[in-house]
């Protein structure tokens, strides 16, 4: 048995129904709220009483008790915490029951507010005591009856937006179902069409937040009435939401209207009230889309197009009617008419308003492109802001209906120079000649867009160039010159305008001299900030430039007297003078000098034959050369000589010279003569004075008289026959010396050179006082009227007391003075060989020496060094003279080359009376230097060469043997051991003129053996024969070119000269 | 310096005298005027080498150029060795070269 506690327990069976007593009102159905009271009443059918007796009612779901209605016996029963005690699950205790006692319970219940309908809610009450097991009445079932109610004031729909119900935006649709009912509603249905003006948002479809669509099978705007709940509590509510997208564009105002019909099982539909969101639309460009750009974007040169493109892009929701865009353009940009176009095509052009442009309407998310083009105006400083205004506008005109829009490109610009515009150029002709002036152009013009500052034009400038000046507009720009350059050569611009020209000029002058065919440029370069350096190219010109000698400027001219004498250098300088602009190259100078004068030595110039050769002259430079002429002797007659002279030169025409005439003169001068005693300071009285006057005709022309006048002062005693001219006694005249005669000496035909000594004595006359002057003057007089005096030395008298005494060696006493024994000295002349001088006969080498052959060789020596300066001796041993004579024999070539090695064997070994190396020097080379040519003249038809006959060393030997025989004096002293002297006499004057031609004579000419060959001996006659002619012979060549005197050597026979060396050597052959 | 004297005389002739050829065949066929010109350059030199070809050249077949030689030699100081060619050389020949080549002394 179950305890009352137990029944009723959820799931467990009910109680059997024994007791019918259970009364519940209603009886059948229920409604939700609806009061149920419940009454049991049981009676104790036994008999004895129930101890303890408990009753208890259930609770069935969907009832509630009505706290306090329960009553027990009519009486109420108080609850215990809420509840009745009858409800608890012990049960009511109600005590005992005596049999037969009925007892009543009562409670009241309400019915639940929502309670599914048909709900069956079972009451059952038992009771129980201790003696009984619980007893149950009877169940009694109450069926509930209940609706849902879905339309009601909670059930609506409603439709809004998170912003502005702008077209294109989500709006999101909310339907709300609540069941304002009793029990459930069953399968909900809702019909939701997607409202006009709005789309559907798939996949948004959510019932409580559910996902719903995915039930759906489709999507939810194409499921009509779909269910969307199963069940739908009473009191319950479930919300089913969707979103949507409001059409775009959509007409501002439109109304997008949601509206939903609601159905159930229980319920039949019913329509929603709709919900509707107002569409706030409006046209839109104010975003990114709308653009207004430049092409180029960043930057922009003069000149260059600009396309400007605005991008109107209504991003609104609403079209934008008439639209307009203006476009303002900064000044320097230009717009470009015609060039404008809309989407692409080009519109009609506007004349007024040209930049505002009717775009249309532009719906929303359309775009209308509208491009324009503009050009950069130039001149534009660089870096300049270019912008552009775009202004749109629209309608309709709400407060934000226009939009302005700016972009802007930076102007870039610079300076041009274009080659072909900016350059340099020669003006005038392409050739200019030295000390021209040339002139160049420079042109700059600035093409560019921007001014070129800090320009600085540099000018590359030929050395060759001066009086450089640039010039602008005739002013004279200062020119600049950069360190280490040779000119000046820039010139600070400044700045150059923007398409400005400016012209410069450049003058020049070409410096002379100046090469020829050189090409001479001046090249300009212009330096700016901005561009750097622009070349500007160069001008060129080529130089006409040549080498010019002119008569006027290039002359012979005297250099002292202008006169030639005979055997006189006349000194004349040829001066050339390059006038031209170029160097002269090759410079000659062709001399013609008439034939009576021969070139002599030329200073300066190198000689070629009659030619001068000057090398290079420079312009402007000199060439100078000194001529030395030399009018021969034979021919020193009084014509004038003409020297002609054409100059050439590399590159230019012959310029014949003015021809210089010559006047020679030739006149005998004894002028110079020397008038001295011996002894020549002081004298004793009664002493012997001997004088010499040597007069020379130191003059190029004959005298044909030449009268020696002397007076013998009283101071001096003449001693009679003592005079002599040239060691040949003369006549005394009476009892007066010949030269103290009227007439004088006469001396008929004097040639220039030729000398005459005359001597004399005289006695210093006793009764002199002491320190008595004695001077003789001597009167030449020639030529009518020259009357040279000639004064000798001054010769003072010593004189002292003495007295008569007696004299030894005399046999008596004589009153008288001892004085000088003139018997005593050796007369150099015996009476029997004074002679008349021939009057016509010119005074020369040898005249008065016809000596006959028996005078003793040590009278004649004597008498000719006096005669001539100095003496020389070549000594021979018999055998060396043997050997000469055979060697001479030998020799014998037939022609002139055999007197060469006569000139060897008798040179002599000694001359003057001091002592010669170079005598001895001169012998050896010259027995090695003709031996050998000795031996090669034996060779069958052998060709003498000049080394053959001279070499430098000879040269340098003959000189310094010439050299002393010039300053050689008195005479060899005799040789020890040679028993054959051969002796000679020269003139060392002589030598010393020889000596001084020498040094510009040519190797292999007659001069060197010209000047040897007066040492030869010529103390006999037959030496002095030979000796004058071999003089004669080679003097005909001492002033030709070598290759006659070799010419000569090898073939001139010379029949009267070969026969003088065989009487010579005869003569030595007989004395050997 | 030996080479260079012979150098100079370089030219071919004919007549070849056997002491020129062996200084060379370039020096083989001087003339008689080079041949003497190249012994008198010999004449100027000391070396043995010069004195053994002037010694040579007294065979030369030019009697010139023989004397030239002989003179060399002599001047050289080698007397003895002229008179020894000329006591193995005798003849008219051997005898003007002698005779020359006393006057020359």
């Amino acid at each position: 048995m179950r305890p009352l506690s137990e029944v009723f327990a959820p799931g467990a069976p009910t109680l059997p129904e024994r007791l019918r007593t259970l009364v519940v009102s209603p009886e059948r159905e229920l409604e939700p709220g609806m009061t149920v009271r419940a009454a049991f009443t049981f009676r104790n059918q036994g008999g004895a009483p129930a101890t303890g007796v408990r009753v208890r009612v259930n609770v069935p779901d969907g009832l509630i008790y009505l706290v306090g209605s329960g009553r027990l016996d009519g009486n109420d029963l108080d609850d215990e915490l809420g509840i009745s005690p009858l409800l608890s699950r012990p049960g009511a205790q109600i005590g005992d029951v005596a049999p037969g006692e009925e007892r009543r319970i009562e409670v009241a219940y309400s019915v639940a507010g929502a309670i599914e309908n048909g709900t069956t809610v079972e009451l059952q009450a038992a009771v129980a005591s201790f003696e009984l097991a619980p007893v149950g009445s009877n169940i009694v079932r109450l069926v509930v009856r209940s609706r849902p109610q879905l339309r009601n004031a909670l059930t609506r729909i409603a439709i809004e937006a998170p912003g502005d119900p702008l077209p294109g935006s989500e709006a999101l649709v909310t339907i709300r179902l609540h069941n304002a009912g009793e029990s459930s509603a069953r399968d909900v249905v809702v019909v939701a069409p997607i409202p006009e003006h709005a789309a559907y948002i798939p996949g948004t479809a959510r019932v409580n937040g559910r996902e719903f669509e995915r039930d759906l099978g489709t999507t939810f705007d194409r499921a009509y009435a779909p269910i969307v709940l199963r069940s739908l509590p009473a009191s319950a509510s479930a919300t089913l939401s969707y979103r949507l997208r409001i059409d775009s564009p959509l007409r501002d105002g439109s109304q997008v209207v949601a509206g939903a019909e609601v159905a159930s099982q229980e319920t039949a539909a019913f329509a929603l009230e709709v919900a509707s969101l107002t569409v706030v639309a409006a046209p839109d460009f104010s975003d990114e889309h709308t653009t207004f750009v430049a092409e180029p974007a960043h930057e922009a040169h003069p000149g260059e197009r600009v396309i400007l493109t605005l991008t109107a892009y209504n991003s609104g929701t609403a079209v934008a009617a008439r639209v307009t865009a203006s476009i303002e353009l900064d000044e320097r940009l230009v717009p470009v008419r015609g060039a404008s176009t809309i989407d692409g095509r080009t519109i009609r052009e506007r004349r007024k308003e040209p930049l505002r442009f009717q775009l249309g309407p532009i719906a929303a998310g359309d775009r209308v492109t509208l491009g324009t083009h503009a050009i950069v105006a130039s001149p534009l400083p660089d870096g300049t802001a270019l912008g552009a205004i775009a202004t749109l506008e629209w309608e309709p005109s709400r407060q934000s209906s226009a939009r302005r829009l700016e972009c802007s490109v930076v102007g870039r610009s610079e300076p041009a120079f274009p080659p072909r515009r900016n350059f340099i150029e020669a003006r005038g002709g392409a050739v200019v000649r030295p000390g021209t002036i040339v002139e160049a152009a420079i042109v700059l013009a600035n093409d560019g867009g921007a001014a070129a500052h800090d320009a600085v034009l540099h000018l590359r400038l030929d050395a060759a160039f001066e009086e450089i000046g640039v010039f602008e507009n005739n002013a004279r720009l200062n020119l600049d010159g950069a360190s280490g350059s040779l000119h000046a050569d820039t010139v600070e611009l400044g700045t150059l305008e923007a398409h400005a020209t400016r012209r410069l000029t450049i003058r020049a002058r070409v410096a002379s001299p100046c090469p020829d065919r050189s090409e001479l440029c001046i090249g300009a370069s212009l330096h700016t900030r901005e561009l750097g350096e622009t070349p500007l190219h160069d001008a060129i010109w080529r130089v006409d430039s040549h080498p010019a000698f002119s008569d006027e400027t290039s002359r012979l001219e005297f250099a002292d007297e202008p006169a030639l004498r005979p055997n006189q250098l006349a000194i004349v300088d040829v001066v050339v003078t390059n006038t031209g602009s170029d160097v002269a190259h090759n410079v000659r100078l062709r001399l013609y000098v008439s034939p009576e004068a021969r070139l002599e030595s030329v200073e300066g110039a190198t000689r070629e034959k009659s030619s001068l050769s000057f090398g290079e002259i420079r312009p402007g430079a000199h060439g100078q050369a000194r001529l030395g002429l030399r009018l021969l002797r034979s021919l020193a007659k009084e014509y004038p000589v003409t020297v002609d002279a054409v100059l050439t030169a590399d590159a230019m025409l012959p310029v014949p010279l003015q021809r210089l005439t010559i006047a020679t003169v030739a006149e005998p001068d004894f002028s110079i003569a020397s008038f001295r005693s011996e002894p020549a300071d002081a004298v004793d009285v009664g002493e012997t004075v001997e004088w010499l006057l040597n007069v020379r005709n130191g003059g190029d022309g004959i005298t044909h008289r030449a009268a020696i006048a002397i007076a013998i002062p009283d101071s001096l005693i003449y001693v009679p026959n003592s005079t002599t001219v040239n060691d040949v006694p003369v006549r005394d005249v009476g009892d007066a010396a010949p030269f103290a005669a009227p007439q004088g000496i006469v001396l008929n035909e004097v040639e220039p050179g030729v000398e005459a000594a005359i001597r004399w004595r005289t006695v210093v006359h006793n009764g002199l006082p002491a320190g008595t002057s004695v001077v003789q003057v001597a009167h030449v007089r020639y030529d009518g009227e020259r009357d040279d005096e000639i004064v000798s030395n001054e010769l003072k008298v010593r004189s002292g007391p003495v007295f008569a005494t007696a004299i030894p060696g005399l046999p008596f006493g004589l009153d008288g003075v001892l004085g000088p024994a003139l018997a005593g000295s050796q007369r150099a002349l015996a009476e029997d060989r004074f002679i008349q001088l021939p009057p016509a006969t010119p005074v020369g080498d040898g005249n008065g020496a016809l000596a006959p052959a028996q005078l003793t060789a040590g009278v004649v020596e004597e008498a000719m060094v006096r005669a001539r300066g100095a003496g020389t001796m070549a000594a021979f041993t018999p055998d060396r003279l043997n050997r000469t004579l055979r060697f001479l024999r030998e020799a014998r070539f037939d022609s002139l080359v055999t007197h060469l090695f006569a000139l060897r064997a008798f040179l002599p070994d000694a001359i003057g009376d001091g002592y010669s190396s170079a005598i001895a020097t001169l012998a050896d080379l010259l027995h090695e230097e003709l031996d050998r040519l000795f031996i090669k003249l034996r060779l069958p038809r052998y060709a003498i060469a000049p080394r053959d006959v001279e070499t430098p060393s000879l040269r340098s030997t003959i000189e310094a043997v010439l050299h002393d025989a010039a300053s050689a004096h008195g005479v060899p002293a005799d040789s020890p051991t040679a028993s054959i002297e051969l002796r000679g006499s020269f003139d060392p004057s002589e030598l010393q003129e020889f000596t001084e031609r020498l040094g510009s004579a040519e190797l292999a000419g007659a001069l060197p053996w010209a000047a040897l060959a007066r040492l030869l001996p010529d103390s006999l006659p037959p030496y002095a024969q030979y000796r004058t002619g071999l003089i004669d012979a080679l003097d005909d060549f001492v002033d030709s070119e070598s290759s006659d005197f070799i010419e000569a050597l090898q073939h001139r026979q010379d029949a009267a000269l070969d026969a003088a060396l065989d009487t010579m050597c005869a003569s030595l052959h007989a004395t050997a | 310096m030996f080479k260079a004297i012979l150098a100079r005389f370089a030219p071919q002739r004919v007549d070849v005298p056997l002491w020129t050829a062996t200084a060379g065949e370039e020096f083989a066929h001087l003339c008689e005027a080079e041949r003497c010109d190249l012994v008198f350059a010999y004449a100027a030199l000391e070396d043995s080498q010069s004195l053994e070809m002037l010694e040579r050249a007294l065979d030369d077949p030019s009697e010139a150029v023989a004397l030239a030689a002989a003179r060399a030699v002599a001047t050289r100081g080698r007397s003895a060795a002229v008179e020894r060619y000329l006591e193995l050389h005798p003849g008219e020949r051997t005898r003007r070269i002698a005779a020359m080549l006393e006057l020359l002394a």
